[in-house]
C-alpha cells in the first residue's frame, strides 16, 4: 500500500468552479419571481422582435413583444428543474435497482438487467416522446419522461460498481459474519457506491437539462406562455431568419448550465478520487 | 445445537463443488474436533479455499455443491438462509485473506467489529456493545484499543488490520475460526504474530480451527492436523509432525522439496515439474498427479488411488507411497 501524501483537503478547482455555478443557477431560479423584472408574459405588439441591447429590454423582445431578458430569468425555474428533479428520481431508483440487480440473486440480477435493457433498445430521446406525449404537455410529464430515460443508464453504472464490490473481501467478511443482505447493501455497498453514482448523476443533469429543453422545444414540456428555456428557442424559430440572434440568449443558456454540471461532475469525479480511493 | 462429547465439531463428507465444468473439489472429506486445528495445504487452484468457504456456505456464485457437512452434529446444508446467517459469524468465524481489502474503507474498525455483535444481537445495550468491542480488539493484542475503535482502515497497518479482522471473526465466540490463508498478505515476522494470536485464542475460548495455506512453514508452525490437497482431492492426511518429516505422498515430498531453506545453494530448490491440471481436465479414473510425479507408472494413470492408511492416524492417495522415514530430498 502506498502512503498518500498528508495533505489538506483542498477541492479541485472544477469542484468549486462548478459547484459555485450550479449553487448560483439554482438560487437564480428560486429567486426568480422576486427580481424587478418586467412581467415576462405580458406582451406588447408595438414593441415585437426588438434587437439586443434595446433601452429597457437588453435581450430584447420575442415575437409577441414580451421581454426575453424577464422570460430567461423565470425560465431558469423550469429548465433546473425538469435538469434535476428527473435526476434524482432516476438516481434514486437506478441506484436501488443496480444494487437490487448486484447483489440480488441471478435471476432477480436476469429480470431487472434485461427489462432495462429493453427501455435502452429503445431511442432514449424518442422514447421521451412517447411518454410525454401520452402524458400530455406539462412540466411534470416532461419530468416523467426524463425520469425513465435516465433509469436504465443509473441502474448500469450502480450495477457495474456493486458487481465490483460484490467480489471485494469486505462484503464477503460482511457475509460470513451473518450480516442481513439489506445490512450488506445499505451499509457496505450504498456508501461505496455513492461517489460513483454521484459523479454521474451530476453530469447526467446537463444532458437531462438539454433533452428537456429539447422537449420542451417540440412542445412537449411547459404549457404556454409559461417561459421556459427550450419552449422560448420555440418560440423564436417562427423568427430565426429575420432576428437570429434573438435565439442566441435562451440557447446560450441551455449550453452554460449544461456545461456547469458536467463541471461539477468532473469536479466531484477529481475530489472522490483523491479522498475514497483507499489502498494500493 | 448441542452434541455428545465425542460427536466431532466439524464433518465434511464427500463434498464435492463444480463452477460448471470446472470440479474444484472432488469428494473431500475431513473431521476436526472440538478445539483442534486442522491445516488445509495446497497450491492455488488445489481446492482448499473452496472447501473452506463452502462450510460457510459461500462457495461462490455458480457453485454446485454436494456431499454434507456437519457442524456440532446439525446438518448445515439442510439450513435455510435465515437460519446459515446465525450460523455465521456466531458459530463459525471466518478471517479472509486480504486484510487490505477485507475491511470496509469507509466506516470505522469500531463499528465494523461492533455490527458483528449487532446482527447476531450478541449484546442488546449500545454502550456495553461498544465496552466489547474494545474488549475485542484487546483480547487481538490492538493497543490503545478504544481510540484505535475510532480509526478507519486505511490508519492500520496490515498486521493491525488482521488484527481487526480477527476480533470480527471471535466477536460471538464461534466454535469454529476458517482462516483461509490469514498471513499470505502478511509480512514474514507479523505472520508468526498473527499465528501466535490465532493459538492464543484457541488456548482461551477453545475454538476450532480450520486453516487454509499453501505456506508449508505455517502448518509445521501450528503443527496441527495437516490435509494436503491437489487438483480438488486431499491427498494425504495426518498429524503435521508427521506428514512433513517423512510425507508418504510424492506431491507432499514435492511442496516440501520446493520450500526455500537456509543454506540451500543455487539449483538445489526443487520445483514440481509441470503445473497443476486446470479444474475442468482432471479425470477421475487416474491420479491427478502421475504427470508430474517422479515415481509414476502406467498403473497411476490407469486407477484414481484411494485414501490408504499409511501410518498412526495417517493416510495418503497414492499407489507407490512413499516408504515410512525416508528422507525427504535426499
Amino acid at each position: 500500500m502506498t502512503v498518500l501524501p498528508v495533505r489538506a483537503r483542498r477541492a479541485p478547482a472544477a469542484l468549486v468552479a462548478g459547484g459555485t455555478l450550479a449553487a448560483a443557477l439554482v438560487v437564480l431560479a428560486v429567486v426568480a419571481p422576486l427580481l424587478p423584472l418586467p412581467d415576462p408574459n405580458a406582451g406588447d405588439l408595438t414593441a415585437r422582435l426588438l434587437p439586443l441591447g434595446t433601452p429597457g429590454h437588453p435581450l430584447g423582445t420575442d415575437g409577441q413583444g414580451r421581454d426575453l431578458l424577464a422570460r430567461l430569468v423565470v425560465g431558469t425555474r423550469p429548465s433546473l428543474i425538469a435538469g434535476i428533479v428527473p435526476v434524482l428520481v432516476s438516481g434514486a431508483l437506478g441506484t436501488a435497482l443496480g444494487i437490487a440487480a448486484g447483489m440480488g440473486a441471478r435471476a432477480l440480477e436476469n429480470l431487472i438487467m434485461r427489462s432495462l435493457d429493453v427501455l435502452f433498445a429503445f431511442p432514449s430521446v424518442l422514447l421521451a416522446i412517447a411518454i410525454a406525449a401520452s402524458l400530455g404537455a406539462s412540466l411534470a410529464s416532461l419530468v416523467v419522461a426524463l425520469s425513465v430515460i435516465l433509469v436504465p443508464a443509473v441502474a448500469r453504472v450502480v450495477y457495474a460498481e456493486t458487481a465490483g464490490l460484490r467480489s471485494l473481501d469486505f462484503v464477503q467478511t460482511a457475509r460470513a459474519s451473518g450480516a442481513p443482505a439489506a445490512v450488506i447493501a445499505l451499509r457496505h455497498v450504498l456508501p461505496n457506491v455513492l461517489p460513483a453514482v454521484a459523479v454521474y448523476c451530476s453530469a447526467l443533469v446537463g444532458l437531462s437539462i438539454v433533452v428537456g429543453a429539447g422537449l420542451s422545444f417540440l412542445g412537449l414540456g411547459v404549457a404556454p406562455p409559461q417561459a421556459e428555456w427550450g419552449a422560448m428557442l420555440n418560440d423564436l424559430r417562427q423568427n430565426l431568419f429575420s432576428n437570429p440572434s434573438l435565439a442566441l440568449a435562451p440557447a446560450i443558456a441551455i449550453f452554460l448550465a449544461s456545461a456547469v454540471f458536467n463541471v461539477l461532475g468532473e469536479g466531484l469525479r477529481a475530489w472522490f478520487d483523491v479522498t475514497s480511493r483507499w489502498s494500493q | 445445537m448441542s452434541a455428545p462429547e465425542d460427536t466431532p465439531l466439524l464433518e465434511i463428507e464427500h463434498l464435492s463443488v463444480t463452477f460448471g465444468a470446472a470440479h474444484a473439489v472432488r469428494d473431500v472429506s475431513l473431521r476436526l474436533d472440538p478445539g483442534g486445528t486442522v491445516v488445509v495445504l495446497g497450491e492455488s487452484g488445489s481446492g482448499k479455499s473452496v472447501t473452506a468457504r463452502s462450510v460457510l456456505r459461500l462457495p461462490g456464485r455458480r457453485a454446485s455443491v454436494r456431499g454434507r457437512i456437519r457442524l456440532a452434529g446439525c446438518d448445515l446444508f439442510a439450513l435455510d438462509e435465515k437460519a446459515m446467517r446465525q450460523v455465521r459469524g456466531r458459530d463459525i468465524g471466518f478471517v479472509p485473506q486480504d486484510p487490505n481489502s477485507s475491511l470496509d474503507p469507509l466506516r470505522r474498525i469500531g463499528t465494523q467489529v461492533e455490527e458483528v455483535l449487532q446482527v447476531h444481537g450478541a449484546v442488546a445495550d449500545r454502550r456495553a456493545r461498544r465496552a466489547r468491542v474494545a474488549e475485542l480488539l484487546a483480547l487481538v493484542g490492538i493497543p490503545n484499543p478504544a481510540r484505535t475503535a475510532r480509526s478507519y482502515p486505511h490508519e492500520l497497518s496490515g498486521g493491525m488490520r488482521q488484527r481487526v479482522v480477527i476480533a470480527m471473526a471471535v466477536a460471538c465466540a464461534p466454535r469454529l475460526i476458517i482462516a483461509d490463508e490469514p498471513t499470505t498478505a502478511l509480512d514474514v515476522t507479523v505472520q508468526a504474530q498473527v499465528l501466535d494470536l490465532f493459538t492464543t485464542l484457541q488456548r482461551e475460548l477453545g475454538t476450532a480451527l480450520l486453516l487454509v495455506t499453501h505456506d508449508v512453514g505455517v502448518a509445521a508452525e501450528l503443527a496441527a492436523d495437516v490435509v494436503v490437497m491437489y487438483a480438488g482431492r486431499i491427498v494425504e492426511r495426518g498429524p503435521a509432525a508427521a506428514v512433513l518429516t517423512a510425507p508418504a505422498h510424492p506431491y507432499t515430498a514435492g511442496l516440501l522439496g520446493a520450500r526455500p531453506r537456509p543454506g540451500l545453494r543455487r539449483g538445489e530448490l526443487a520445483a514440481i515439474p509441470g503445473g497443476p491440471p486446470p479444474a475442468t481436465e482432471v479425470v477421475d479414473a487416474a491420479c491427478a498427479f502421475a504427470p508430474r510425479c517422479g515415481r509414476a507408472e502406467p498403473a497411476c494413470s490407469a486407477t484414481a488411488p484411494e485414501l490408504r492408511d499409511v501410518g498412526p492416524g495417517r493416510a495418503a492417495a497414492c499407489l507407490l507411497p512413499i516408504a515410512p522415514l525416508q528422507e525427504v530430498g535426499a
